[in-house]
């Protein structure tokens, strides 16, 4: 009897771990991944994408309108789109960001300009400040028809001593942001 | 550590048998997994192509991929079951009349086959690509239906009702003359017929769910079903607890996480070794046989202890076989077969699960080398680089399933027999490592 309970438990775990490789193969991404770092250009079908510079502040200016004080704070990511593609793109770009397990949405969008142009915005966040600590900015380049979609992970390069510093220095700033320049690719 | 060493035992013996049974299968299962492909694809690719004209036109060409893909798994198990001898390993009578051609099988195989294929979304999934194929190359449009014509909505239910109700008439017509006359195209037709009748009750029956659950929100009555749970939040809310956010939370584990794993890693494995077993033909009684010998062997039902005269007795008989030729075909023999595969012990279906699931996962994995390695693509791309992806996959993956089905059910065979005591019907015909009588009997098994 008991030999019999002992197969059963065996066959038990047997199953269980095998629901677990299942469970673990779910969480595989149902995109194609590629990191990135600030500074680095990296492309999104027929667009170029490149992260510049990043500040932080509890007071946010958009376009030198006064938007709001955060209970938190703000992040604002500088970036850069250029579309060299020769086609308007019928793509939806799903722009947030990931730090410490946590998922945050940006207050805007972001759109690929029309081709031929390109245009430098800032994307901006409204996070906790222990959410700073290695930053990421994720652009998901999602088609009207669900595909294996690219998606950029571009990492902002914020260690933990390089938050707190910046934290120290300007966690109740004025973050002046633009919602975007056009300009035409030569 | 016996049961350890019997799992293992199993596992060895699964692995090295499978192995060598693929390796020397593998043109003829290449190419039946590759015909098999190719005519699924072809008639999926037509079926996105007239969808266009006639949903009905689509649906009847996805039911002909449908066939075409069994009969190919099919015939792969058999050329498995030939090298393994497994038909001559069955204790049947030497005047054993059944029919084992490829369009009985067919008929046989068809209803679990599909069965298998809607309860893990296969189904869906092909209409699913259909819609996608013709959005991808006709451009996202919501002015035409596309496979919506389908549900009772589009097409009315009397429509429905009428195309199933005919259907199910023309397939019996079809039966009787393919059993009167004995012509073997008569038997694929029949099953075409079948598939498509399936597939119209599949996603139609679908829809009328949908509608019906919709139908019940829609009622008043439905505010009752929540009051338990707000008296629950109530009584739990008194001790701090969000009762509410834990259920969500344990439904969210067991519907995303454990119960796909369990259909896909223990259910999915068991029935498609149910309907390997029903491709080999496991002993199996029909009711008729059932009602013929007046003593049922698997279950007890009421009509098994009615005592009737021999007229009532053909009438009734030929009432059963009129109206209950199904239950004779497939739902008994698929219910027999699952009995089989549950009933040779935890170390055997321990080692199957395992060597099942690693195929499965294998497969998944292999696809997502392959999507990764490829990187970031619109739809456009994937509609045509997906297909040869495919194929690659499935002309890896698919021979190895077949041969770890056959492998499995020879060694039930073989298990079963030890456990009777009864000698097999050919002992020792297996390939590398025969499981026979005396090599079952030797697994080590616990008191």
């Amino acid at each position: 009897m008991r030999g019999r309970a002992t197969q059963w438990l065996l066959a038990v775990v047997a199953c269980l771990a095998m629901i677990g490789l299942h469970a673990f193969t779910g969480e595989f991404p149902q995109e194609s991944v590629r990191q990135v770092q600030l500074g680095q250009a990296a492309r999104l079908y027929g667009s170029t994408i490149t992260a510049n510079s990043w500040t932080i502040g509890q007071v946010l200016y958009e376009d030198d309108r006064f938007v709001g004080r955060s209970g938190v704070m703000f992040l604002a990511v500088n970036v850069t789109v250029a579309t060299d593609s020769p086609q308007e793109l019928r793509s939806e770009w799903q722009v947030g960001g990931t730090a410490n397990g946590h998922t945050l949405a940006a207050r805007a969008d972001l759109r690929p300009p029309q081709p031929g142009f390109t245009r430098t915005q800032d994307v901006v966040f409204e996070l906790n400040p222990d959410d700073l600590a290695g930053f990421t900015l994720t652009v998901l380049d999602r088609a009207p028809i669900f595909a294996f979609d690219p998606q950029l992970n571009i990492d902002l390069g914020i260690t933990a001593q390089h938050a707190a510093d910046e934290l120290e220095r300007a966690r109740y700033a004025t973050v002046r942001a633009a919602s975007g320049s056009i300009q035409v690719i030569r | 550590m016996t049961a350890v060493r019997t799992l293992l035992h199993h596992l060895n013996q699964l692995v090295t048998s499978a192995g060598l049974v693929w390796w020397r299968c593998l043109p003829r299962l290449l190419v039946t997994a590759m015909l098999g492909w190719l005519g699924y694809r072809f008639f999926a690719q037509l079926a996105g192509m007239l969808v266009a004209v006639s949903a009905w036109w689509s649906l009847l060409m996805l039911s002909m991929g449908f066939v075409v893909r069994l009969s190919a798994i099919i015939i792969g198990l058999r050329i498995a079951g030939e090298e393994l001898q497994i038909r001559a390993a069955i204790p049947l009578p030497q005047d054993d009349p059944r029919d084992v051609s490829i369009s009985h099988l067919l008929s046989r195989t068809l209803l679990p086959f599909l069965g298998i294929y809607a309860v893990f979304d296969t189904v869906t999934d092909a209409a699913n690509n259909i819609e996608i194929d013709y959005y991808v190359f006709h451009g996202l449009t919501f002015e035409r239906p596309v496979l919506s014509q389908l549900s009772p909505q589009g097409a009315g239910v009397w429509v429905i009702v009428g195309v199933i109700v005919a259907l199910y008439v023309a397939r019996r017509l079809v039966d009787w003359w393919f059993e009167s006359s004995g012509l073997r195209p008569l038997g694929l037709v029949a099953a075409m017929i079948e598939g498509f009748f399936l597939l119209i009750v599949i996603l139609s029956g679908r829809q009328v769910l949908v509608s019906l659950s919709h139908w019940v929100d829609a009622r008043t009555f439905r505010v009752w079903l929540d009051y338990p749970g707000w008296g629950l939040q109530q009584v739990f809310g008194g001790l701090g607890i969000d009762i509410s956010d834990v259920l969500d939370r344990l439904g969210s584990l067991w519907w995303d996480v454990v119960w796909p794993g369990v259909s896909a890693m223990v259910v999915e494995p068991m029935l498609w070794l149910a309907l390997a077993s029903l491709v080999f033909g496991s002993q199996v009684l029909s009711a008729a046989d059932l009602w013929r010998k007046g003593r049922p062997v698997s279950v007890q039902t009421k009509r098994a202890h009615l005592r009737v005269g021999d007229r009532q007795r053909r009438m009734a008989l030929e009432f059963q076989e009129a109206f209950f030729g199904d239950l004779n075909d497939k739902y008994l023999p698929t219910f027999q077969s699952v009995r089989l595969v549950l009933g040779v012990g935890a170390p055997f279906f321990a080692a199957f699960i395992l060597c099942y699931g690693t195929i499965t996962i294998g497969r998944e994995w292999l696809m997502r080398a392959f999507y990764t390695g490829l990187g970031g693509h619109p739809a456009t791309f994937w509609t045509v680089a997906g297909p040869p992806i495919d194929l690659l996959v499935e002309l890896i993956t698919e021979p190895l399933r077949w041969v770890l089905l056959a492998t499995s059910f020879r060694a039930c065979i073989a298990l079963f027999a030890a456990r009777s005591g009864q000698p097999e019907a050919a002992s020792g015909s297996m390939p590398g490592e025969p499981p026979t009588v005396d090599d079952a009997a030797s697994v080590p098994v616990t008191p």
